[in-house]
C-alpha cells in the first residue's frame, strides 16, 4: 500500500538526469582515449627515431670502417680504386661510391693477409614511398674481376633522404672523385667526408655526419 | 507479515550487514578520481621520460660522429698546432646541427716533444651543457732533430 513510506523512493531517473550522465560519461572516455592515443602514437615514435638512429650508425659504422681500409699501393695488380659519383635527385645529394678496400675480408684475422674486395654504395629509388631511397651495398673480391663471385647486392637501408660524400685533396673538399684519372701515388683522397639523411617513418629527418681519414693516402704522400 | 514488512527486515539485514547505505560523498569520489590522476598522469611521464632519453641517444650518435669529423681534420694537419680552436658546425653542414659546438685542445706531452695529445669535445643539447670527449695521440710526420733524443 505504500511505496511512500520507504526511506528510498523508488522514482528512478530522468531521462534528462540519464542523458546528462551519458554525455558527461562520454566526455570523460573521450578525454581519456585521446591521451591513450598520445601516449601510444609517442611510443610509436620514439620507436621510429630508434630504429632510424639504428640504421643511421650501422650505415656510418661500416663505410667509415671500409673507408679506412682503402687501398693503395704502387704495386701493379693492386686494385687501387676509388670512384665517387655525384648525383642529385630532386635537389638533395644521393652520391655513390665505389672502392677496394681491405676492410671487409674477414679472413685477414685467420691468416694475416687478406685480400683486397671491392665494395659499392648506390642509392635507388624506392618504389614502395616518394621521395624515399634504398642504400644498396655490394661487394665482390677485387681479384676475381672477370667472374662475378660477388655477393648479391644488399640493401642496407629503404629510407634515406640523402647520401652526401666528399673528398678532401689535400686543399679543398671535392663533390667527386676517380682515381683512375689521378697521378700514382696521389690516387686516394685525404679524407672522406659522409652526410646521411634518413626518415624516420611518421617523423622528421635523422642526420649524421662525420669524416674520416684514409691512413694510405698518407703513407704515399 | 506483511508484503512491506518482509521488505523492511531484508533492507535493515543489509544496512546491519554493510554498515550504513548512504554511499559515497562527492568529496570521497573527488579524492579518488584525483588520485587515481595523480597515478596515471606519473605513468604518462615514464613515457615522456623515454622519449627524452632516445632523442638524448641521438644526440650523443650525432656528437661522437662530429667528435670523430673535428678529429680528421686535425689529423689532416698532421701535427696540430699547440693551443685552443673552437668553432660550430656551420662551414661543413650549413644550417644543421645548430645545438651543437666544437672545442679543441693541443697539448704538449711531458715525455715526448714529437707527441701531441688532441682533445675533441662536442658540447650539445639544451644550453650546451652535455659533452661528448675524444682524445687521440698525434705523432709528428717530420723525425726529432738530433739534440732533442737522447
Amino acid at each position: 500500500m505504500t511505496l511512500r513510506k520507504f526511506k528510498y523512493a523508488q522514482r528512478g531517473f530522468t531521462l534528462i538526469e540519464l542523458s546528462l550522465a551519458i554525455g558527461l560519461l562520454a566526455l570523460v572516455m573521450i578525454m581519456v582515449y585521446q591521451t591513450f592515443a598520445a601516449v601510444a602514437g609517442s611510443k610509436v615514435h620514439g620507436e621510429n627515431r630508434l630504429t632510424a638512429d639504428q640504421e643511421g650508425r650501422a650505415i656510418m659504422w661500416q663505410l667509415s670502417k671500409e673507408i679506412r681500409g682503402i687501398v693503395q699501393t704502387p704495386l701493379i695488380p693492386s686494385k687501387t680504386l676509388l670512384i665517387g659519383q655525384a648525383n642529385k635527385m630532386g635537389g638533395t645529394a644521393l652520391d655513390s661510391i665505389t672502392f677496394s678496400t681491405l676492410d671487409v675480408n674477414h679472413r685477414r684475422s685467420l691468416n694475416g693477409i687478406g685480400t683486397e674486395e671491392l665494395v659499392a654504395y648506390s642509392a635507388q629509388n624506392n618504389p614502395d614511398h616518394r621521395g624515399w631511397f634504398v642504400l644498396m651495398r655490394s661487394q665482390e673480391s677485387a681479384l676475381l674481376t672477370q667472374t662475378k663471385m660477388g655477393l648479391p647486392p644488399m640493401a642496407m637501408a629503404d629510407n634515406v633522404l640523402g647520401l652526401h660524400i666528399r673528398y678532401f685533396d689535400g686543399q679543398r673538399w671535392q663533390e667527386s672523385w676517380d682515381s683512375r684519372s689521378m697521378p700514382p701515388g696521389q690516387t686516394l683522397p685525404m679524407a672522406i667526408s659522409l652526410d646521411l639523411s634518413l626518415m624516420a617513418p611518421g617523423g622528421r629527418p635523422v642526420n649524421f655526419s662525420t669524416s674520416v681519414a684514409i691512413p694510405m693516402a698518407f703513407v704515399l704522400r | 507479515m506483511t508484503w512491506s514488512d518482509e521488505l523492511r527486515i531484508s533492507n535493515s539485514c543489509v544496512g546491519s550487514r554493510f554498515g550504513s547505505r548512504r554511499g559515497f560523498t562527492l568529496i570521497e569520489v573527488m579524492l579518488a578520481v584525483a588520485i587515481i590522476a595523480t597515478a596515471v598522469v606519473a605513468l604518462l611521464g615514464l613515457q615522456h621520460q623515454s622519449l627524452l632519453s632516445v632523442i638524448r641517444g641521438q644526440d650523443v650518435t650525432r656528437a661522437a660522429l662530429l667528435a670523430q669529423e673535428i678529429m680528421t681534420e686535425a689529423e689532416l694537419e698532421r701535427f696540430p698546432a699547440l693551443g685552443q680552436t673552437r668553432g660550430d658546425f656551420q662551414k661543413m653542414h650549413p644550417g644543421e646541427y645548430p645545438n651543437f659546438r666544437w672545442y679543441r685542445a693541443v697539448e704538449a706531452t711531458a715525455l715526448f716533444p714529437d707527441v701531441r695529445k688532441v682533445t675533441v669535445r662536442v658540447a650539445f643539447g639544451p644550453r650546451l651543457t652535455k659533452t661528448f670527449d675524444l682524445i687521440e695521440f698525434m705523432h709528428s710526420p717530420i723525425p726529432p732533430e738530433e739534440g732533442q733524443t737522447q
